[in-house]
């Protein structure tokens, strides 16, 4: 995994229910449901941290998964969200999301 | 460990039509022409001057507003269709006036649609024109004199007004038991009028279709509304505080299974009455959703349609 960056998208808005998380895209009216690993990575997603450190640090920590597992599905993770637009990548560091 | 997304639509468009029926004026007279009544012109005659205003007040939800017309006979039919709704203190909350026009197409829109224009609202489907002001909370709805136009004009204005202070119009029918009221959630087909239509004696019906949900200090409140669905009668004009939300599936049993807040939050949306895509409204009301999940219990009512599933709610 070369170093990604993500940063949430400010045109969204997303609350933490639980343990998951639930946003929506205002001009699209799409509703998107995080369930508790996504949640993490969402949370961590401040434009600074690479996602390589996000996995390894946050998800392998928390949950029983090896990093490769775990930096596969990440990856996934972000292509889907990004595809949304509800997820900014890239390989700099981006603006810290609010 | 497997991070994922689920994706949905918010909101449900449509208007749904009433099932009700319409109640028509004792003085209707045939679509296409205006009904006769004591303030127009006779014919071969010139009436000149200010045409007298007639006027009423309709309250859902303890929300006012006042319908203005200057025909009688479209008062009278507003009277019929609110009945039990009927106000009386006209002296504030909202106003709406009503002109009316012979049947027809008013607009070119064939789905009901809500966008703001200059600070106004404008929401029009092919029978009807509105305009909304929120500041002022006064409109004006361009239609026939026909009741489903008004009733879809007055679904969207209650939407906007609730939108302002975290509550909603949500596609549910709604009863209260024993003092507390249960919200019944599913778009068209999930059972919101069998499970009406098989409520024992002792539940009110609030309405089987649209249920009118405020938020208070301590939680939230459903009201009953004259938006009747398929079992065509009108929900009673009381209210209580919500105890439970049940999203209804129909199935071979009875049970009930916990939701948990996100699915609940997800749910909900989908069933909340939504019609712009304004982004402020649509937040507006994804934050009712999401504090609405966090305060009332919601449930997965799968039932088996018979009398017994009541049972189960208490």
């Amino acid at each position: 995994m070369s170093d990604k960056y993500i940063a949430r998208s400010t045109e969204i808005a997303a609350r933490k229910l639980g343990l998951e998380t639930i946003i929506i895209a205002a001009e699209t009216s799409s509703v998107f449901t995080l369930n508790e690993q996504a949640t993490v990575i969402w949370e961590a997603a401040d434009g600074v941290t690479p996602l390589r450190a996000i996995v390894e640090g946050r998800v392998c920590e928390k949950f029983d998964v090896t990093p490769e597992v775990a930096c596969r599905d990440a990856e996934e993770l972000v292509t889907k969200l990004t595809g949304h637009g509800i997820l900014l990548v890239s390989d700099q560091p981006l603006s810290p999301a609010g | 460990m497997r991070p994922n997304v689920g994706a949905a639509r918010f909101g449900s468009a449509p208007v749904s039509p009433l099932g009700s029926g319409s109640l028509p004026c004792k003085c209707a007279v045939p679509d296409g022409v205006l009904p006769s009544c004591s303030s127009r012109a006779e014919p071969g005659r010139v009436e000149w001057g200010v045409l007298a205003s007639h006027e009423m007040v309709v309250e859902i939800g303890g929300i006012p507003i006042r319908l203005l017309t200057r025909d009688p006979c479209f008062r009278k039919l507003l009277e019929d269709r609110y009945s039990g709704f009927v106000g009386s203190d006209s002296s504030k909350g909202a106003t709406l006036e009503v002109d009316l026009v012979p049947a027809g197409r008013v607009t070119e829109a064939d789905d009901v649609t809500v966008r703001l224009e200059d600070r106004k609202w404008v929401i029009e489907r092919n029978d009807f024109h509105a305009t909304w002001d929120p500041r002022s909370r006064r409109g004006a709805v361009r239609q026939s004199p026909n009741p489903y136009s008004i009733d879809s004009t007055l679904r969207i204005v209650h939407t906007l007004l609730l939108s302002e202070e975290g509550g909603f119009l949500l596609h549910a029918a709604s009863g209260i038991r024993n003092g507390t009221a249960f919200l019944f959630s599913g778009l068209s087909g999930a059972g919101k009028t069998t499970l009406s239509r098989l409520a024992p004696a002792d539940v009110t019906l609030l309405t089987d279709e649209i249920s009118y949900v405020r938020q208070e200090r301590s939680g939230y409140r459903a009201y009953g509304t004259p938006f009747a669905g398929e079992l065509a009668k009108v929900g009673e004009n009381v209210s209580a505080r919500v105890g439970a939300l049940y999203f209804l599936a129909q199935g071979i049993e009875n049970r009930i299974e916990a939701v948990g807040p996100a699915e609940a939050a997800r749910r909900l949306l989908r069933n909340i009455l939504f019609f712009a895509k304004d982004p402020s409204l649509v937040n507006s009301l994804f934050d009712s959703a999401c504090r609405f999940v966090r305060r009332v219990p919601a449930y997965r009512l799968t039932f088996y349609p018979d009398e017994r599933v009541w049972d189960l709610i208490r």
